[in-house]
């Protein structure tokens, strides 16, 4: 399943019909839920296409970092959770102790009640949604919105089965599958930037039996600088995920996690050309990056900047003929500096859902095409805007996956 | 030996604007501005001429071969593009790395510049977006000269 980080921002791209089988579904996130309640609530209720509410409880984790002022949806956020925190957080931090003082099952009822309501509460601008929708679509969805794909408790980053936030998340889990069912719930398994990614395959044996799907989000794991330790973790993980029958989506990944679906990964999510990692502890500081341009033959973006040089610098072959990039290209080359940066994500949504058609559909291919590029890569002085190991990385990814096919 | 000062970079924008006038890139009145906004990325000089279209130059002291890299992705943004270098930091190096680059090199001394290769074509004809920025923002040379002396007072 391909998830997309819901941002307001991408609302137009997320209604164009031309991309409706680029994506799946969306995680929207509890911030904007909240305290955007009716203006989020309206267009993804109106979409009509499987979501779900990301809680993003790690926000109010204790961090070792300077925190950033919070803005308003992130204290709308934190009221979702706990109605106390506000009046003291972030001037002092809330400790494991606060969680801990009984109070825990009632913030896990509170973020559950706040997603089952949530398709009949934030309902109040549907309609104008719709409106949009049928616009751009043609089409019209006149029906109840639908509540979300699954219900995700509240979840701490952890270091693994014995840290005792993991209790306080395990317990949540338990709760939310008491109250919602076991096909009901999609917990999120957070780890924090120093665990090891194979940390996941144990946690997952500690889930209740009745789990069957979790999304998994490793603090600021960068794909760019996975080792084979990173990749077998993900290949035990996705063992552990057959042996317990439980569903396996990374909730921040690139085109390495795309490779990753072809040894057990049920899917990935990413926001559109943006948040394919994520550090647990800067939740707070928001906003997405400038945009960039996803280069398909590297499976990597560069900067708007460097796209046209790298360009030049590739295979003809290797240039992108999606429907954005056709538009602008002149003597066979897409011209970076005529696309908007709409068209900008629009390629890259296009790209991406090739890149995982590919994976499903002929993995050995990609895999050669992978070894293709890198070697291609390995033989020339690159010019300086391509990164520089960018050959050796994908020989890499492409030897790793293959020995674990 | 004490190892010899470099001058700050600041230092470097008054020659090489005396320069571009000299090599008849520029006169007075000339649209030009520092800084100009690049996607990402700032290009420290760029000249708009009536008859080259927009020179872009990179100023640097010494680390020569990052100052060659933002030059050579100038080429995308501009009809030519140079480098600006110290002129005792420029070594045998620099020159073939400037060469395949396709960026011209320009050594500064205290008081101009002096081409010592000429940049490539720009690889496709850039937009004239850039060209309207600088026009735009009104500044030209003469401008950029008061604030380059300026500079090098406050330096002194």
């Amino acid at each position: 399943m391909h998830w997309l980080s819901y941002s307001q921002s991408d609302q137009a791209l997320l209604r164009d019909p031309a991309l409706e089988s680029a994506w799946d579904a969306l995680v929207v996130p509890g911030t904007l839920a909240a305290f955007y309640f009716e203006g989020t609530g309206g267009f993804v209720l109106a979409r009509g296409r499987p979501y779900v509410i990301d809680p993003r409880t790690p926000l109010l984790q204790e961090i070792t970092v300077s925190r950033p002022e919070p803005k308003k949806s992130h204290l709308a956020l934190a009221e979702i959770h706990d109605p106390d925190v506000p009046s003291f957080w972030p001037e002092r931090e809330a400790s494991r102790d606060h969680w801990e003082d009984g109070r825990w099952p009632d913030v896990v009822r509170r973020v559950i009640d706040f997603q089952q309501v949530y398709s009949s509460s934030a309902a109040g601008k549907v309609e104008k949604y719709r409106k949009l929708l049928e616009e751009a679509t043609g089409r019209s969805l006149q029906r109840e919105p639908d509540p979300p794909h699954r219900i995700v408790p509240p979840y701490w980053a952890v270091t693994g089965a014995t840290d005792p936030w993991w209790t306080l998340s395990s317990e949540a889990i338990s709760l939310a599958l008491d109250t919602c069912g076991p096909e009901a719930i999609q917990p999120i398994v957070a780890t924090t930037r120093e665990t090891p990614i194979r940390r996941f395959a144990e946690l997952l044996g500690e889930l209740p039996d009745d789990c069957r799907a979790v999304f998994c989000w490793r603090g600021s794991w960068d794909e760019n600088d996975a080792d084979r330790a990173d990749i077998e973790g993900w290949a035990e993980t996705a063992r552990a995920a057959e042996r317990y029958a439980i569903e396996v989506t990374n909730l921040y990944g690139g085109y390495l996690s795309v490779l990753l679906t072809a040894i057990g990964l049920k899917g990935l999510n990413h926001g559109i050309g943006y948040s394919e990692q994520r550090d647990v502890r800067r939740l707070g500081e928001t906003g997405a990056p400038p945009t960039r341009y996803y280069m398909p033959a590297l499976r990597t973006f560069v900067s708007r900047a460097n796209a046209q040089p790298a360009m030049d610098a590739l295979p003809a072959e290797w240039l992108c003929k999606c429907a954005a990039c056709e538009r602008v290209t002149q003597g066979g080359v897409p011209i970076v500096d005529r696309l908007s940066s709409e068209n900008l994500k629009r390629h890259f949504l296009i790209c991406r859902a090739g890149e995982l058609e590919r994976v499903a559909t002929d993995i050995g291919r990609e895999l050669d095409d992978l070894e293709e590029v890198a070697n291609w890569l390995h033989a020339r002085t690159l010019p300086p805007v391509i990164p520089a190991g960018l050959g050796a990385r994908l020989a890499r990814w492409a030897a790793e996956i293959r020995q674990l096919l | 030996m004490a190892r010899k000062q470099l001058p700050p970079e600041a230092e470097l924008l008054l020659p090489v604007l005396r320069g571009a006038m000299r090599l008849q890139w520029a006169d007075q009145m000339t649209p030009a501005a520092i800084e100009l906004p690049w996607h990402q990325k700032r290009i420290d000089l760029a000249v708009s001429h009536s008859r080259s279209g927009l020179i872009a130059i990179e100023l640097k002291v010494a680390n020569w071969r990052q100052a060659i890299d933002q030059a050579y992705v100038n080429r995308w943004a501009a009809h030519c593009s140079w480098v600006a270098l110290w002129h005792e930091c420029v070594g045998y190096n620099t020159y073939g790395y400037a060469r395949e680059a396709g960026v011209g090199l320009l050594a500064v001394t205290d008081n101009t510049v002096y081409p010592l290769i000429r940049p490539a074509l720009a690889p496709r004809p850039p937009t004239s977006e850039l060209e309207r920025t600088v026009a735009d923002a009104g500044m030209r040379i003469r401008d950029l000269l008061s604030l380059a002396r300026r500079r090098r007072l406050a330096l002194a």
